[in-house]
C-alpha cells in the first residue's frame, strides 16, 4: 500500500472523527443513568459520570418488553426476505438477461421497467392497500406476512441490480459449460452464481439494510407478535420522556447484525471474479 | 474417429437474410475440416448448430449416421474452442481443465486419479505444466489459448470444434499454434472442424476446406481443389494471398479478350466474363517482352522474398508478384502478359467458373 500525504491523512483522521462520533454518543449513553443524560452533556466515561449497567439489566430483565423477541423478529425477517429476493430476483434478473419474452406489446426492457416501477412510487402509496389486502388474507402481524412484504418490497431493486451482473457474464462461458457436459441447472449453480456472486451479495446486503431499516411497513402490518425493532425503538419514546440510555443500548445492538451481514458479504463484493476468462 | 455430415442446414434469425442457408458437407473421420469466410459469413452459427446451442431451422446434422436434432448440447460430447476462449475466470487453470471431467453427464467414469492423469497428460501435451495453478487472469493470451485448448481436448470428444482459435494471437505465435493444432490433431486423430477468416489457415491445415460466405457454402472440396478450381469467384477471392486478380473480360466462340489482348481460353457462347489470374502466374518485365501489355507501376510492396506489384493497365488494377527487389518505383512503367494456361474464365452473370487454369 501505498503511504498517504499528510495532508490527506488530517482529513479522513477529521472525517472519522466526525463519522464515529454519533456512535460513540450512543455507546456511552447506554451506560448513562438519567441524571447523567439530562443534566449537561458527559463525555467520557469514569470521569463526567459513573457508568451503569442499567439499560442493559431493563433490555434483557423483565422490563424490556420482549425486546428479544422483536430483535429475533428483525433478524428473521430481514434475513429470510432478503434470502428470498436474492433467490427470486436472480432467477428473474437471469430470465431477463439470457432470454428473449415476448408478452402481447412487452419485451425485456418493459418488463425490467414494470418490475423497477413498482420501487418508483413511496412505499406508503401501496402499503395501504398492502393493508387491506392483509386484512383480508389474514396476513396482519404474522411472520410470514411480512417477509412475504420485504420480499416484495426488495425484489424490485434486486432483480434490476442482479440483470446487470448477469449480462456482464459472457455467454460462452456458459456455452462452454454445456459444452463440457453440464446441465442447465447445473450451469447456474458452478458457473453463473460464482460469477455473479459479487452481484447476490450486494443485493443481498442492500435488501437486507432496506428489511432491517423498514419502520413504516412494520408500523401499518404489525402491532404485537411481529413487531420488529425499529417499532419497538419507537416505543420507548411514548413514556412521558424518551428513555435515552435504552434507545442507545438497543441501537447498538441494532447495528450488529447488519455490521456481520456486511463484514462476511464484503469479501464476496469485493472479489473481481469476471476477470481472466475472455481474451 | 467420428464423420460428421451437415444436409441442407438452414438458420435464419428474424433478419432479411438467413445467417446459413441450405449448406452441405461431410467431414470423415478424423479429418481436419476447415470452414473459411469473412466475419458475418455464418462461421460461428455453424459452429454453434453443430455444438447444439443453436437449433437449425431445416436440415439434420448427423454424427457417424445417428442424428443430432434431439440431443442436447451437454450429450453431444463435442468439445468447442470459443474465439474468446471463454475459461472458467472464478477457477485454476486445473480446475479448468477437470470441469469437463467431473461433468455430470460423466459421473462415475473417471477415477480421481485417473483425471488428475488425464489433466496432467493433457497439460504436457500443450505444453502448460507450469500453469495449472493459476487463474486464468494470471495467463497470457496465447497461454489462455492453450487451457481453453485443453479443456476442449482433456476428455477426447466426438468432434472438436475451433471457432476462431488463434485470430487474436499475434502474428508469430499464431504460425506456432497454428503448426502445433495440426501436431495435436494427428496425434489424437479427432475429427475437426475449425471455422477461421484467414485463408492461409486453410491452405495450411485442411482435409477439407467449406469456403463459407453470406450463409453460403460456395465450395466444398479440399484445399488444392478449392485453390487450383475455384468453382466460382467467391471461392477465387477468398482463397489465395496476394488476391487473385479479377478482370473484366469478354467471350466470344473463338477465345476470351482481356485488357485488350486476345487468348484461345474458356471459348463459349458470346457475353461478359470475369477473368482471373492468380499474382503469380502474371508476368511482370521492366522490359517490352513480346505479348505483353504496357501499364504503369502504382504501388510496389514488399514481402521479404518477393515484392506485389500494382500495375495500372489500361485502368485495371493489376496485382503481380516479382522477385524481391526488382525496380518497380511507382510511376515507372512495366509490361504484364498473361499466360492463356494459366486464366481462370467465370461467367460475369452468375459468378460460375467456365474454365481453370491448367496445373502444370
Amino acid at each position: 500500500m501505498r503511504t498517504a500525504g499528510w495532508g490527506r491523512r488530517a482529513v479522513l483522521f477529521v472525517w472519522v472523527l466526525f463519522a464515529l462520533f454519533p456512535v460513540y454518543w450512543t455507546l456511552i449513553t447506554a451506560f448513562k443513568q438519567q441524571v447523567d443524560i439530562y443534566d449537561g452533556p458527559r463525555f467520557i466515561p469514569f470521569v463526567d459520570f459513573e457508568p451503569t449497567l442499567q439499560a442493559w439489566r431493563t433490555l434483557f430483565g423483565d422490563g424490556g418488553g420482549d425486546f428479544l423477541g422483536k430483535f429475533a423478529n428483525s433478524v428473521v425477517f430481514s434475513g429470510v426476505s432478503s434470502l428470498l429476493a436474492v433467490i427470486l430476483g436472480g432467477f428473474a434478473a437471469y430470465g431477463l438477461a439470457r432470454y428473449r419474452y415476448k408478452y402481447g406489446p412487452y419485451r425485456n426492457d418493459d418488463l425490467s421497467f414494470l418490475i423497477v416501477s413498482q420501487r418508483i412510487m413511496p412505499p406508503i402509496v401501496s402499503v395501504l392497500a398492502l393493508y387491506v389486502v392483509f386484512v383480508n388474507l389474514r396476513l396482519l402481524d404474522t411472520a410470514f406476512g411480512m417477509i412475504l412484504a420485504y420480499t416484495a418490497m426488495n425484489l424490485p431493486l434486486t432483480v434490476y441490480l442482479l440483470r446487470t451482473f448477469f449480462e456482464a457474464i459472457p455467454v460462452e462461458v456458459e456455452h462452454a459449460a454445456a459444452l463440457d457436459g453440464y446441465p442447465q441447472w447445473q450451469r447456474l449453480l458452478r458457473v453463473v452464481f460464482p460469477l455473479a456472486a459479487p452481484g447476490l451479495a450486494a443485493a443481498f446486503l442492500l435488501s437486507f439494510f432496506f428489511a432491517w431499516n423498514d419502520f413504516l411497513f412494520s408500523l401499518m402490518l404489525t402491532f404485537n407478535d411481529a413487531q420488529t425493532l425499529p417499532l419497538y425503538i419507537t416505543s420507548l419514546n411514548a413514556q412521558s420522556q424518551p428513555l435515552w440510555w435504552l434507545i442507545s443500548a438497543v441501537g447498538l445492538v441494532a447495528l450488529v447484525p447488519p455490521a456481520i451481514v456486511t463484514v462476511v458479504l464484503d469479501r464476496f463484493m469485493a472479489r473481481q471474479v469476471l476477470i481472466g476468462g475472455m481474451r | 474417429m467420428e464423420t460428421l455430415t451437415v444436409t441442407g442446414v438452414s438458420k435464419t434469425f428474424g433478419g432479411p437474410r438467413p445467417a446459413i442457408a441450405d449448406l452441405s458437407f461431410t467431414l470423415g473421420g478424423g479429418e481436419f475440416g476447415v470452414v473459411v469466410g469473412p466475419s458475418g459469413a455464418g462461421k460461428t452459427t455453424l459452429l454453434n448448430m453443430i455444438a447444439g446451442l443453436v437449433s437449425p431451422d431445416t436440415g439434420e446434422i448427423t454424427l457417424n449416421g445417428g442424428s443430432l436434432a434431439a440431443v442436447v448440447p451437454e450429450r453431444r460430447d463435442i468439445a468447442m474452442v470459443f474465439e474468446n476462449y471463454a475459461l472458467y475466470p472464478h477457477l485454476s487453470v486445473r480446475r479448468n481443465l477437470e470441469f469437463p471431467l467431473r461433468a455430470p453427464v460423466r459421473r462415475g467414469q473417471l477415477s480421481r486419479s485417473q483425471i488428475a492423469a488425464r489433466v496432467a497428460e493433457v497439460a504436457e501435451t500443450l505444453r502448460i505444466p507450469h500453469l495449472l495453478d493459476r487463474l486464468p487472469s494470471q495467463l497470457s493470451g496465447g497461454q489462455r489459448q492453450r487451457v481453453s485448448l485443453g479443456r476442449a481436448l482433456v476428455r477426447r470428444p466426438r468432434l472438436l470444434l475451433l471457432d476462431e482459435p488463434i485470430t487474436h494471437l499475434d502474428a508469430k505465435l499464431r504460425h506456432e499454434m497454428r503448426t502445433e493444432l495440426k501436431r495435436i490433431q494427428r496425434e489424437l486423430g479427432v475429427t475437426t472442424l475449425y471455422a477461421t477468416p484467414d485463408q492461409s489457415d486453410a491452405l495450411a491445415l485442411a482435409d477439407l476446406v467449406v469456403v463459407l460466405d453470406a450463409g453460403r457454402a460456395w465450395q466444398v472440396g479440399s484445399a488444392a481443389d478449392v485453390y487450383e478450381r475455384p468453382a466460382n469467384v467467391t471461392v477465387a477471392r477468398t482463397l489465395g494471398d496476394p488476391r487473385i486478380n479479377l478482370l473484366q473480360g469478354r467471350r466470344d466462340a473463338t477465345g476470351v479478350t482481356v485488357l485488350g489482348q486476345r487468348f484461345d481460353a474458356g471459348q463459349g457462347p458470346p457475353g461478359p466474363v470475369t477473368v482471373g489470374i492468380r499474382p503469380g502466374d502474371v508476368e511482370l518485365s521492366t522490359q517490352p517482352v513480346l505479348g505483353a501489355v504496357a501499364g504503369r507501376v502504382l504501388l510496389s510492396q514488399t514481402l521479404g522474398y518477393q515484392d506485389v506489384v500494382y500495375v495500372d493497365v489500361a485502368g485495371a488494377t493489376v496485382r503481380a508478384t516479382a522477385p524481391a527487389g526488382i525496380a518497380a518505383r511507382p510511376g515507372s512503367p512495366a509490361w504484364v502478359r498473361l499466360p492463356a494456361a494459366r486464366l481462370h474464365v467465370f461467367e460475369t452473370a452468375t459468378g460460375r467458373a467456365l474454365r481453370h487454369r491448367e496445373v502444370v
